[in-house]
C-alpha cells in the first residue's frame, strides 16, 4: 500500500514535470539581465558618495555645539577678572583700532553730530528742528489761550473754542503737574486771592498753570472782576 | 481498513512532504555556488555572479508566476516585476534565509499584489500548457499520458490559490513545508494541510479511469 500511494505522489509530480516545461522567453530574460547591469551601475555612484552622509552629521553637529556655546563664551559673570595675558605676551593694538583713534581726533565734531543723531533715531532725544517747532506751537497755544482766556473774561463767559491741541496740552500738563503746587486751597477760596495766585505764576513764568488757574477761576467765578 | 488506509496516506502525504523535492539542478548545485554568495557577490557588483543565480531560478519561477497568474502577460509583468524588487533589495539582502525562499516570498508578495490591483483577471483563464510527448512512449501509451496530463492541468487551475501556491511552491521550488508557510505567510499546520488537499486532489485527477 505504501508503494501505491507514493507511486500515486510520484505520479502527480511526473504527471507535472512532464506537463510544465516552460522556458522563460528569451526577451525576458534580456530585460532582466539587462535591468541588473543598468542597477549595479545606477549603485556604484552613491556609494563612491557614501562618504558624505557621515560628513553631513559631523558639521551639523559642529554647527549645533557651535550655536549653543558661542554665546555662552560671551557671557561674562560681573566681577569677573578678564582675560589677560602677561606683559610681554600683550597683544599689540590692530591697525584698525590705531586708524579709529586717529579718525577719532581729526573728526571729533563729526562724530558727535553722529552720535546725536543716533541718539535721537533711538528716541531718547529729540532733533533740533522738532524741538523748536514744538515750543513754538506750545508758545502759540499759550498765547492763543490766553487771548481766549482774555476776552472770555470781558464777556464773563468760558472759552467757547479750545483746540485739541490745547486741550491734550493742558490734560498732558495738569498730568504732570498734578503734584506741583500751584494755587492753594485757601487762595482759591476767594476770586481776588485766586486771581492774585495767577498773576503770581505769570510772573514766575508758569505761563500755562497760570492759565489753567485762570480758566478753573472763571469757571467758578464767572463775573469776578480783577482788581486793577 | 478504511481508518488505517486513511492514516497511512496521511503519514506518507507528511514524510513526502516533508522531504526537499527532487529538483532539475540539485546535481549542478554540488559543486557551485550558494544562491546567497552569487547575491553577495552581485551585491559588490558582480553582474556575472547574477546572470548565474538567474540562470538557475529564472524558468522555475516563471513556471510558478504562468500557472500562478493563468495569463502569460501577465506572469511576465509580475517575473520582471520579481527580479526587479530582487534587484532593488541586492544593498540590503542578507544571508539570513535561503534565497530561494527570499525569491519565492518576493514573488508571492508580488502575486497577491497583482491579484488585488487587477481583480478583472482573477477568474479569466488565458494560459494553456503545452503538452510534450516523452520519447519512446507507444501511440497509446503517450495518448494515456497526454491525457493524465490534461486532466492534472485542468485540476489545477481548478485548485484554489492557496493549494495551488503550495504545490507550485513545493515542485517547482522544492520548497519544505516549512518554508512554503514562511513564503505564503501561514502557519506550519495551514501550509501542510493546503499542501495535502492539492495533492490529494491532483492525484485523484491523474488517476481518473477513463
Amino acid at each position: 500500500m505504501n508503494n501505491e500511494q507514493n507511486e500515486s505522489d510520484t505520479l502527480v509530480s511526473n504527471a507535472y514535470r512532464e506537463s510544465a516545461q516552460e522556458t522563460t522567453p528569451r526577451a525576458l530574460d534580456d530585460a532582466v539581465l539587462r535591468m541588473a547591469a543598468k542597477g549595479n551601475s545606477a549603485t556604484k555612484l552613491p556609494r563612491l558618495l557614501n562618504w558624505t552622509k557621515p560628513l553631513t552629521w559631523a558639521l551639523t553637529a559642529g554647527l549645533a555645539v557651535a550655536i549653543f556655546y558661542v554665546p555662552q563664551v560671551g557671557d561674562i559673570a560681573p566681577g569677573t577678572a578678564p582675560l589677560s595675558l602677561p606683559e610681554s605676551q600683550s597683544v599689540a593694538t590692530p591697525p584698525s583700532a590705531a586708524l579709529e583713534e586717529a579718525f577719532s581726533a581729526d573728526h571729533a565734531d563729526v562724530i558727535q553730530e553722529a552720535e546725536k543723531m543716533a541718539r535721537i533715531r533711538e528716541g531718547d532725544e529729540q532733533p533740533p528742528a522738532l524741538e523748536k517747532a514744538r515750543r513754538e506751537q506750545e508758545s502759540r497755544v499759550e498765547d492763543e489761550f490766553a487771548d481766549q482766556a482774555v476776552a472770555s473774561r470781558a464777556r464773563g463767559t468760558t472759552p467757547a473754542v479750545r483746540s485739541d491741541a490745547l486741550a491734550y496740552d493742558l490734560a498732558q500738563e495738569k498730568k504732570e503737574s498734578a503734584d506741583d503746587t500751584t494755587c492753594s486751597e485757601t487762595s482759591r477760596e476767594q476770586a481776588q486771592s485766586w486771581y492774585d495766585c495767577v498773576v503770581a505764576l505769570r510772573d514766575q513764568d508758569r505761563t500755562l498753570d497760570a492759565e489753567r488757574e485762570m480758566l478753573e477761576l472763571v469757571e467758578k467765578f464767572p463775573d469776578f472782576q480783577p482788581n486793577k | 481498513m478504511a481508518v488505517s488506509r486513511l492514516a497511512m496516506t496521511e503519514k506518507l502525504a507528511e514524510s513526502r512532504l516533508s522531504r526537499p523535492a527532487n529538483l532539475a539542478y540539485a546535481g549542478l548545485m554540488a559543486h557551485a555556488p550558494e544562491d546567497s554568495a552569487l547575491m553577495l557577490r552581485y551585491q559588490d557588483g558582480d553582474v556575472a555572479a547574477f546572470e548565474t543565480l538567474y540562470r538557475r531560478h529564472n524558468d522555475a519561477l516563471y513556471r510558478y508566476l504562468l500557472r500562478m497568474c493563468k495569463h502569460r502577460a501577465t506572469a511576465e509583468d509580475v517575473f520582471q516585476e520579481v527580479w526587479g524588487k530582487i534587484i532593488k533589495a541586492r544593498d540590503t539582502y542578507r544571508p539570513t534565509a535561503k534565497f530561494t525562499t527570499f525569491m519565492y516570498r518576493v514573488a508571492h508578495n508580488c502575486f497577491i499584489d497583482h491579484v488585488r490591483r487587477n481583480k478583472r483577471h482573477a477568474n479569466s483563464t488565458e494560459f494553456e500548457p503545452g503538452l510534450h510527448a516523452a520519447p519512446g512512449d507507444s501511440p497509446d501509451m503517450e495518448t494515456e499520458r497526454q491525457l493524465a496530463r490534461e486532466r492534472l492541468n485542468e485540476a489545477l487551475k481548478e485548485l484554489p490559490d492557496e493549494q495551488r501556491d503550495a504545490f507550485l511552491l513545493h515542485e517547482e521550488a522544492g520548497l519544505s513545508v516549512d518554508d512554503i508557510a514562511h513564503v505564503t505567510g501561514s502557519n506550519r499546520e495551514t501550509a501542510k494541510s493546503r499542501l495535502r488537499y492539492a495533492v490529494k486532489k491532483l492525484r485523484a485527477a491523474v488517476e481518473e479511469p477513463q
